[in-house]
């Protein structure tokens, strides 16, 4: 029988504690990772410093911070034009300052420079639109005005119509304005006008500027092109609208500020690409490196976040994945964090950058912060350092970097963990269960020897063999193994009781009936000779008892299998049944007999002792006027079969009847001598000649089979 | 003549119960209750016939030794065991030790007196061997005398105990004839089961077959007992 929840299974079960290696792994490689997050911030934080004073001191970096003293920022009035990511074809479409669009800004009611007339928003509104592409300032104005309004064929004046305006200090510092106001739609160019009056007269025609008025469905896009050398920090823009090409009278200008007041004029920050070179030049490997002013505004920017580990770069080149982590790196993937392979980050608004690391460098006090991509799932690792010049805080710097290094690096170390921890709780599990396995094997052996030990009847067959372990098995073998043979020494003395009680009592018995005898040979008057011989009978009866309770045992003495000889079992058996037809002439016996047996080898003396008993037994129970019928057929076995009418044996007694000293069924007992011995030898002859023995009741009707099989030519000894 | 005989018992009861009957059988009777006090009285006098008991006092085997020694003494003198014991081991003990025969305490004491009165039938005959041949019985190679208690087969005594001879007697005096164990078991004036006559017979095989490899005379009939069986050939 194999157990159900054995050695080996549990010993499975156990092992599953192992798993807590792998698990102790993994958290052990989270304060790892946690490790990696804050050496890459401390790093960050102390390169953004050193990168703040390469700049500082670095000559000839104007971040306009004398522009802004003690001045607020008014989107409105300060302006900025953001870095364009193409080239710029001067055609009155917008479609290639896809860069830029996000910062275009609207000006309508509330920028309102001057008003002439009536004015609604619908008459006049605008979105500008500033950008920097190569030496050139860019300009991209989507006017919304109900009537387009030209310049005159040949007229001087450009302000009788609608026009753009632009005013700007030139690098040296002196006040220019240009009006735009063409006679038609398509190329057009800009006329310097005077800067004192309403700017109605132009002066000369600006040849360095370019722009391209288009109309459209609501008013027209002007699109201008404008040499960064005619443009310095202060710049502004307006929109004069004329509706009636008749009186050509403006009903409302509206602007940035005002382009005819040189003091009113607002700023103007234009991306640096000097401060940009300044930062390719720093070697700020797998970082972004940004610039902005002290309001926040992107002044230069270099390199990119993507696609690289960061400051881990080196540390994963140098530091390949080993192979067991290749191998199990599917598992890994699906419970550690993947990194963005695509990581995109870009500030809402270069005009106003934000961030709790930047608020903090603009006041003074470098900071490294983590925030999450804006536009993909990466996390970005930002350090801010405030950057002075000339001892004043005129912006900030800002490195950021992706967490994906640390990532990469701290899956590998994860899985390089696991990967270990697991080989070893394998091995673990592996050590475990084999040990279970062979302990149990060892323990299959001890249970086989030890039911082999006894026989169905509890009585031990052999000894156990002691095995040879040197641990606790070995010593539970051995305990069994004095067990055993303390119950077989225990056995012995119970079957051997039989013959010392006989032993015992044949002194006494002895004693009575040789007193009876000495008097039953004096002359005794009769009363006395009668209740002699009754004593003398009596005395008989209990020597013949004590003969009896001893003859098992005599009888396992004579039984030597160096005796056995080869024999015809159906010539013994016929003869058998022929005695008991002359011994119990009362009875009758039906014999049926299959010849063809081979010979069996055995004592035909104890096969014949066996039928006596058998047959005594079934004649004492059988019911009077009933056949006792003995059938010997061939059944693979020899099979015997002694079948009486008489009463039926319960369950009990079916399994025991065949012990020693049992004696199992109701019936009167001629002689009083029963004592269940017939049976017990009946067994021990059959088990002698490898046979067994069995008692059923019978289907038929009331009565009792004895069932006896016994093996064929069982060779227990060579005969001659 | 009055024998003497020597009766070797520890068990008081028994030995005075004994050696009453003997007495009364006219029997001179000396009761010895321990084997010092036999040898003692042995080295002084050897008595006629020696009735011991195995098992003395403390001595197991006291029986054994005693019988040896006396073995020592006389090649002659009849001794029989009468032993509590009666498994075959015991028995062929008894035998092997030089007892002409061997009783179980069963035994009633007329059956005790008719085998020492065999014994000493036995040890007249052979003083005088001109004695008569009223009983004796001739079936083909065998020879029984019953007075003489001497049994041969071809000519060569076969050396059996009287259990023994008297079974042999039994069986050959009625040629063809089965004799049942329970009657094999009065003849011979045993109490004893069917084991123990299946190994008596046996050993009474043994014995022929011993002088004659090819006897075959005592046939088992399987659930009645055994017969003598006569080969008029041989």
């Amino acid at each position: 029988m194999k157990p159900s929840f054995g050695l080996k299974s549990q010993a499975l079960v156990v092992s599953l504690i192992l798993l807590l290696v792998p698990a102790a792994g993994y958290f052990e490689s989270l304060q790892y990772r946690h490790g990696l997050s804050e050496i890459q911030q401390r790093q960050l934080l102390h390169r953004v410093h050193g990168t703040a004073s390469a700049l500082e001191s670095a000559k000839g970096i104007d971040l306009g911070v004398d522009l802004l003293a003690g001045h607020t920022l008014n989107p409105t009035h300060d302006l900025y034009a953001c870095m364009l990511s193409e080239s710029i074809t001067l055609d009155g479409r917008n479609n290639d300052w896809q860069a830029c669009n996000t910062l275009s800004r609207h000006y309508g009611k509330n920028n309102i420079i001057n008003v002439y007339q009536h004015y609604t928003e619908d008459t006049l509104n605008f979105l500008l639109t500033l950008g920097r592409r190569d030496e050139s300032l860019y300009l991209f104005l989507q006017v919304i005005d109900n009537s387009v309004v030209y310049r005159e064929v040949g007229s001087l004046s450009v302000h009788r119509n609608d026009h753009i305006q632009l005013a700007t200090m030139d690098p040296s510092g002196v006040y220019h304005r240009y009006t735009i106001a063409p006679m038609q739609p398509g190329p057009a160019n800009a006329f310097l006008v005077t800067s004192i009056d309403d700017g109605s007269r132009a002066l000369r025609e600006e040849p360095q500027i370019k722009a391209m008025w288009l109309p459209t469905q609501q008013g027209y896009n002007v699109e201008a092109r404008i040499p960064l050398s005619l443009v310095s920090n202060r710049f502004a823009v307006s929109v004069t609208d004329v509706d009636n090409a008749t009186t050509r009278e403006p009903i409302v200008t509206i602007g940035t500020a005002s382009t005819s007041d040189p003091a009113a004029l607002g700023t103007l920050l234009i991306p640096s690409d000097t401060l940009r070179q300044k930062l390719a030049q720093l070697d700020v490997r797998y970082t972004r490196l940004s610039v902005i002013d002290s309001n926040g505004r992107l002044v230069a920017h270099y390199g990119d976040i993507a696609g690289a580990g960061g400051i881990w770069q080196e540390m994963l080149d140098d530091h390949p994945p080993g192979w067991l982590t290749r191998v199990l790196s599917p598992v890994f993937a699906l419970f550690l964090p993947k990194p963005d392979a695509h990581p995109v980050d870009r500030p809402r608004d270069p005009a106003h950058i934000t961030g709790t690391d930047i608020a903090s460098a603009l006041s003074g006090a470098g900071k490294v912060i983590q925030r999450p991509a804006s536009d993909s799932g990466a996390t970005i690792v930002s350090a801010s350092w405030p950057l002075r010049v000339d001892g004043d805080l005129a912006g900030a710097v800002i490195l950021e970097q992706t967490t994906n290094g640390a990532i990469v690096l701290g899956n590998r170390f994860t899985a390089r963990v696991m990967a270990e921890a697991i080989v070893i709780a394998l091995l673990g599990a592996l050590a475990i269960v084999g040990f279970a396995g062979a302990t149990s094997r060892k323990l299959r052996r001890l249970r086989t020897n030890l039911e082999s030990a006894t026989d169905p009847q509890g009585r031990v067959r052999n000894t156990l063999p002691a095995l040879a372990a040197a641990d606790e098995v070995g010593e539970l073998s051995n305990s069994f193994a004095r067990v055993t043979a303390r119950l077989n020494q225990y056995n012995r003395y119970l079957e051997d009781m039989a013959r010392q009680l006989s032993h015992e009592l044949r002194t006494p018995v002895t004693v009575i009936r040789s007193s009876l005898d000495n008097l039953s040979m004096h002359s005794l008057d009769d009363p006395s000779r009668v209740y002699v011989e009754r004593a003398q009978e009596g005395v008989q009866r209990l020597s013949t008892i004590l003969t009896n309770m001893s003859e098992a045992t005599r009888l396992e003495e004579t039984m030597n299998p160096a005796d056995a000889e080869f024999f015809d079992l159906a010539d013994v058996v016929t003869g058998c049944v022929e005695g008991y037809r002359l011994a119990y002439p009362g009875h009758a016996f039906e014999l049926s007999i299959e010849h063809d047996f081979d010979k069996l080898n055995g004592l035909p003396d104890l096969i014949a002792q066996m039928l006596d008993k058998l047959v005594a037994n079934a004649v004492e129970f059988a019911s009077a006027g009933t056949p006792v019928k003995i059938r010997l057929t061939h059944e693979r076995d020899a099979v015997l079969r002694v079948i009486n009418n008489g009463p039926t044996l319960s369950n009990k007694a079916q399994a025991r009847m065949f012990d020693a000293m049992i004696s199992v069924r109701k019936g009167q007992q001629e002689d009083g001598s029963h004592l269940g011995l017939g049976l017990y030898i009946a067994r021990i002859i059959a088990e002698f000649h490898g046979g067994t023995i069995a008692a059923y009741n019978r289907e038929d009707t009331e009565g009792v089979i004895v069932t006896v099989r016994l093996p064929i030519m069982r060779i227990t000894a060579t005969t001659a | 003549m009055t024998y003497q005989i020597a009766l070797v018992e520890d068990e008081s009861a028994i030995r005075e119960n004994y050696a009453d009957v003997l007495r009364r059988q006219g029997y001179r009777v000396r009761a010895f209750g321990s084997r010092e006090e036999a040898q003692r009285a042995f080295d002084t006098r050897l008595p006629d016939l020696a009735v011991i008991d195995i098992g003395l006092a403390d001595e197991i085997d006291g029986g054994y030794a005693l019988c040896q020694w006396l073995r020592s003494r006389s090649q002659s003198l009849p001794i029989i065991f009468l032993s509590a014991r009666d498994s075959d081991f015991d028995v062929v003990s008894g035998l092997r030790m030089g007892a002409d025969d061997y009783l179980t305490k069963d035994i009633s004491l007329p059956h005790l007196l008719a085998r020492i009165a065999a014994l000493f039938r036995r040890m007249e005959v052979m003083k005088n061997p001109a004695d008569g041949n009223d009983e004796i019985i001739e079936r083909g190679n065998l020879r029984i005398d019953a007075r003489r208690v001497d049994c041969r087969w071809q000519e060569t005594s076969i050396n059996l105990t009287l259990t023994e001879f008297w079974m042999v007697h039994s069986l050959a005096k009625r040629t063809g004839h089965v004799k049942s164990r329970g009657q094999l078991m009065q003849e011979s004036n045993m109490v004893v089961d069917d084991t123990t006559i299946t190994s008596h017979i046996k050993r009474i095989r043994k014995k022929f077959e011993a002088v004659d490899p090819a006897f075959n005379c005592i046939e088992t009939v399987y659930g009645m007992g055994y017969r003598w069986h006569q080969e008029e050939a041989s």
